[in-house]
Order: C-alpha cells, then structure tokens, then sequence
C-alpha cells in the first residue's frame, strides 16, 4: 500500500496491513483483553469485593460441607419442593442453597431463593450490591451503555481486525522462529519490537483459539446466515448440537416407559405422581456414604453440586453433579450421579454414553469451552491467564511500537503532528488509564456505603470518571511526565490494594493465607505483582532520560514489560 | 482513522529493495502530503474489506449450508466456521492485491458466483 503505487512484495503490504488494521481498534482491542483476561477470574474479583462473604472458611472435607447446608435447610426449609447446594470450591469460599418450592421444576436454570450461607458455620451471609467481576465480564463482549446488538458488532468487528492482524503479522514474519528466541534489550525499537514479537509468538496459539473463538461466540449477531439456512431458529440448532453429543441407546429408550417409576427421574412425571399419589414423609438419606461413594467414582474430579428433589418425602431423589466439565471437547456436558433419597442406593444410569463430536463440533467446542474457562480446573485458567496477559501485552507493545517508530521522524519534523499525539494521548489513556480505573473500581466498592441504594451504579460510575481524568491529564501533561505520573500512581493504588481490604472489613492477608482461603489471597497477591509490574516500568521510563541525553538516537528504551 | 496516516516513511526504512535512503529523501522533499486519492483509495479499500468480505463470507456461509443440508449439524456449524475464515482471507485479499479493481473483482466476482449457486440450489 504504497503512495507511490509502486509495486511492492506480499509482506511489505501485509507489514502496511498489520500496522493499519491493528491501529484503528487497537485500543478497544487492549480493553476486551484486559477485561477479558481479568474475567478469568471474575469470581474471585466478586468474591473480593463482597467483604461481608470473607469470613467464610470451608472445611477441606465435601461431607462436612455438605452436613453444614443440610442442617440449614432441614431446619429453616423442611417442606421445600426442592433443595439445591453448591459446595464451596477453590474459586468459591461460601455454600449457597437455592429452594425452591413444590410447583417449580427443580432443574429450571432460574428460579428459586438463593441463600449464601458461611460454609463453616451454616449464618446466612448477605452481601453488599455490587456488580464485581460481572462487570468486567460484560464489557468484555458488550462494552457498557450501549445497545447490546451494537456493542456486540463493534466487539465483533475488532475480533475481526485482530484476526487478520494475528494472519498478517505472520505472513510479515518471515524468521518466527528465530526472533521468538530474539531479545535485544535497550535498543530502542528494535527492543519493541522484539518485545512485540515475543509475546506474540510465545502465545500464538492462545491468540488464535481467543480470537477465532470470540467470533465464533457472536456468530448469532454476526454470521447466523449459514445455520439460519438449516434450522428454523438458534435453539433447534444449539439442541442438535448437545444430542450429537450424548448417545442414549435405543433399546432403553423403548424399555423406559415399562422400568419402574422409581427409576425414572424426569421431573415432569415426577411431579405428576406426586400430586396424584400423597406423598408420605420419610427421613432423608445419610448423604456421607453418598458422597464417599462419588469420590469414588470421581477421583480427579470433586462433586459441584447437590441436588435433591422432594426433601423428606418416599419421592425423594438426590443428584451429584461434578465440579469440572468432561472435556474441553465436550462443551457444558458434566458427569452425574442419582440417588435414592430415601434408601441412599444409587439409580441405574440411562446408558447414555458420549460421542465424539464431529470435527466442526469440536473446533467449536474445544475453542469456546477454553475461551470461557467454563468447567475448568484451576491449573488450566490460571495458564489461560497468563496467556492472557501476554495477549495485552502484545497489544500494548503493538500500539507502543506504532509510536516508537515514528518519533524520530517527529522529532527531525519538530513538532508532533496531530496524528501522532493523538496515537499517544490514546495510548497513555488505555494501556495506563484503565488498570486505573480498575483499581479505582475497587476503591470505590470499598468506600461507598455497604447499604446505600444503587450503589453497584455508583461504582461503575467511578470506574469511568478515573478513566476519563486519565484521559485529560494525557492531554495536558508532557508525554513523558504523563506517563511517569500514572506509572507512580497505577503503583500506589495497586500497592495499596491488599491493606486497604483489611482496613474496610475484608480479611487480611494473613490470616486468609493462613486459612488457607486462596480465593480472597490470589486477588490481594495478583495485587502486589501488578504493583511491582507497575513500579517496574515506572524505574525504566525514569532512567530512560539520562540514556536518551547521551545517545538521543536509542529511542524508547524497553521501558514496560520486557521480561 | 485515515487522518492519522500522515507519512508512511517508516516503511521505506523497512522495505530492503532499492536505494531506500535515496527514494526517502526524495519523497520528503517533493511530496509532503499524503494525495487524496491515495487517502481515497485506501478508505475504499477498508470498506471494499469489511463489507464486500462480509457479503462474501455471508454467502459462503450460506452456499455451504445449501450444499450440504443432508448432514445438518456438520453442514451448519462448516458453513458458519469457515465463513469466518473466508471474512479473513478476503480482508487480506483486499490488501495484499496490487491493483485496486483487482482485489475488487475478487471480492465480487466470487460473491456473484456463490449468489448464482444459492439460487440455483433453491430452485
């Protein structure tokens, strides 16, 4: 794409193309993944930023945890139509208890009264109103304030441009494997550029499953012409591909209707029998040797939740659901376990056994089910994490870089052109401007009233106003200056993060490292490191001067994120 | 967006064929603004890519469903996987293509090819 039309190799346009498509969206690209990577853990940001849930400390053992839920209901809930129990889990310090009454169906995705309850001690915890991580997740996709099916374009269409910069970028690349064990610190561009390569490289694979999948995710707002030829609407499609999953053999399926009603656990029929037949009370089953029983079954994976269907009656019917999905292949399908409510002794399974998704279902299936994290183990999105965060720093070098290059043609032209400030005055504005105003999100759950109404508005109010003062103070200040300023202040706010809990009702540090409550810990730790990270650059951009005075040609020195 | 293009200098100090010291100087110093059509010409290919691509991609998608209705599943979720793909390589297409009525035949020409198809296959 050269002015003078004159002709020009595929990489060296490819290089124009990468440079362009990247640069138009590229800010908005940094903030899906800095919320995006942040989502990861978006439970343990909630967690946080309910303090009133803190105190919760789980006992290690499922049987106890569960005996605590049970008296609460047993004793506040007797006669429900339904209980259902999420165990605490490592990304979770608390029970909660959903009841429902006799008319609901008590596999319904809503519905219901949800009871948090202390794990250890069975006391109802109420939390303040707020967003937390929900938040972040949703402006991740939808951004905020705008109509849904808008957002979601203008998400989609920056998935896009990622997309074809992820291709372009490595049709530019010709040595990729050599630069990917390429470092060159303090050399200005060439560091950035490194840098840039780096993380990219490193990554690859994450920012291909992140991007494609992140179209793939919209396809119903951006690309359901193919599957709207087929199915009538979403959900006859979205249902064909979860049967194509689950194999029910044919001859149970014709012997069901004649199997005892015990073992048929369809809600429907349930419910009919029950109000035909009266229901006669009965103790409920011991639910340790159930649950001893599915450790067994379940070695590597530990029970999620707790269903019971018809507490205390002959009808009673208690249902296991594990923890972590079946395979990132298998999308949102969970192994389960039925019992008998009053007996203890397990049903029957159905037969179904799982099928191998065809390979369109499983590129959907492995790459959406790793984007979302969803049913995965820790170790899993804790390295889907730190892919992420490479991810942001790929896009930070990136737009970084953008700058670096042309500032020495800035600097022989004597004053920057309008283009370029404004490339700079964005870039301080995003890559600083919102860890800001994450952290200022923080502080203002934290210092607004606990009980002051429509309080979680308020926050996400705060989030903005601190992204728009960064915003303004990029516009006045020296390039540079602004850059320390927020630096230091991005350090201080996130060095402050963990003690500031503690002083507004959160629990120490300490003591949830000694509990060993790693839910409430991981967040105040991922604080100090971000802090460093920020302390870090903060030194390199300082010292970058008195480099700059005696060798004014070095440029930039590597001054962010060079590990 | 196209505002902010103001000089593509840098890529000349990149680009490792000819006398580029030579060919940038003289570029400095006789053409300091970017020409208009050139800006013209790369706005017409930013929207030749999106929405020429998605018309492209859209048909593909629709086009692969058609031809293969029989396997349902497979056929819907193909059609839709590899539309996103198409999206992306005719983005590419649009820029990488040296002439400009070049890369926009290949967005149209295949785009009405795929439309003939769908019709055909709905008859």
């Amino acid at each position: 794409m050269r002015v003078d039309g004159k002709a020009e190799g595929p990489r060296q346009s490819m290089s124009w193309l990468h440079t362009w498509a990247s640069l138009i969206l590229g800010w908005l690209l940094y903030a899906i993944f800095v919320t995006g990577t942040l989502s990861f853990f978006q439970n343990e940001i909630t967690v946080w930023m309910k303090p009133e849930l803190h105190q919760s400390v789980p006992s290690q053992s499922q049987i106890q945890q569960s005996q605590v839920a049970l008296n609460y209901l047993q004793q506040h809930h007797p006669n429900a139509g339904s209980w259902s129990i999420q165990l605490p889990t490592s990304r979770q310090n608390t029970t909660v208890v959903n009841i429902r009454g006799a008319n609901e169906d008590p596999r319904a995705r809503r519905g219901g009264t949800r009871v948090i309850l202390d794990s250890a001690t069975g006391e109802v915890l109420e939390a303040r109103e707020t967003r937390g991580g929900g938040f972040l997740y949703r402006f991740h996709f939808e951004l905020y304030g705008l109509d849904r099916i808008w957002a979601r374009w203008i998400v989609g269409i920056a998935t896009l441009l990622m997309f074809v910069a992820i291709i372009s970028g490595i049709i530019t690349h010709k040595k990729i494997f050599k630069d990917f064990f390429t470092f060159r610190p303090g050399k200005g561009q060439r560091s950035w550029l490194d840098a840039h390569n780096a993380t990219a490289v490193f990554a690859l694979p994450f920012h291909l499953m992140i991007t494609f999948s992140g179209l793939l995710l919209l396809l119903f707002t951006l690309m359901p012409w193919g599957i709207e030829r087929v199915y009538e609407n979403r959900g006859a499609f979205l249902q064909e591909q979860r049967q194509a999953l689950i194999e029910t053999p044919k001859q149970e399926r014709s012997q069901r209707p004649a199997a005892p009603a015990e073992s048929e656990h369809d809600p429907q029929r349930g419910r009919g029998e029950r109000g035909q037949k009266q229901v006669q009370a009965a103790p409920l089953a011991d639910l340790a040797p159930i649950i001893a029983d599915a450790h067994k079954q379940w070695p590597n994976n530990p029970i999620g939740t707790i269903s019971i269907v018809a507490p205390n009656t002959t009808k009673a019917e208690i249902e296991l659901r594990a923890l972590h999905g079946e395979s990132v292949a298998h999308r949102n399908i969970y192994q389960s376990l039925s019992y008998n409510g009053v007996t203890g002794v397990e049903k029957p399974d159905d037969g179904s056994s799982l099928n191998n998704p065809s390979v369109p279902a499983a590129i959907y299936n492995v790459t959406t089910t790793l984007h979302e994290a969803r049913g995965v183990d820790l170790p899993l999105r804790w390295l889907l994490f730190l892919s992420g965060i490479l991810g942001t720093l790929m896009v930070a070098t990136g737009l970084l870089l953008w700058c670096v290059k042309r500032a020495p043609q800035q600097e022989k032209q004597g004053y920057k052109s309008l283009g370029y400030r404004t490339v700079e005055v964005l870039n301080i504005t995003a890559i600083i401007g919102l860890p800001i105003a994450c952290a200022v999100y923080f502080y203002a759950n934290r210092l607004i009233d606990a009980n002051l109404e429509k309080r979680s508005a308020l926050e996400i109010r705060c989030f903005f106003i601190a992204w728009g003062l960064v915003f303004i103070y990029a516009l006045i200040r020296k390039h540079r200056q602004a850059w320390l300023d927020m630096l230091a202040l991005a350090t201080l706010l996130f060095a402050a993060l963990p003690i500031f809990n503690f002083m507004t009702g959160g629990t120490p540090l300490w003591s949830s490292i000694s509990n060993g409550v790693w839910v409430i810990a991981s967040f105040d730790l991922a604080m100090w490191v971000l802090a460093l990270l920020f302390a870090f650059s903060f030194i390199k951009v300082k010292n970058h001067q008195a480099l700059s005075s005696k060798k004014p040609k070095a440029g930039k020195a590597a001054q962010e994120h060079d590990e | 967006m196209i505002n902010t293009m103001n000089n593509p200098a840098p890529m000349d100090s990149l680009d490792p064929i000819g006398h580029p010291h030579v060919l940038a100087k003289k570029k400095v110093k006789a053409k300091p603004q970017t020409p208009l059509v050139y800006r013209l010409m790369i706005l017409y290919r930013f929207v030749l890519a999106l929405v020429g691509g998605y018309v492209l991609s859209a048909l593909s998608a629709i086009a692969i469903a058609e031809v293969f209705i029989q396997q349902r599943a497979s056929a819907a979720m193909s059609a839709t996987l590899i539309a996103f793909c198409v999206y992306c390589g005719a983005f590419i297409w649009v820029f990488m293509v040296q002439k400009t009525l070049k890369a926009s035949l290949g967005i149209m020409v295949p785009s009405l090819v795929l439309w003939l198809l769908i019709k055909w296959l709905g008859n």
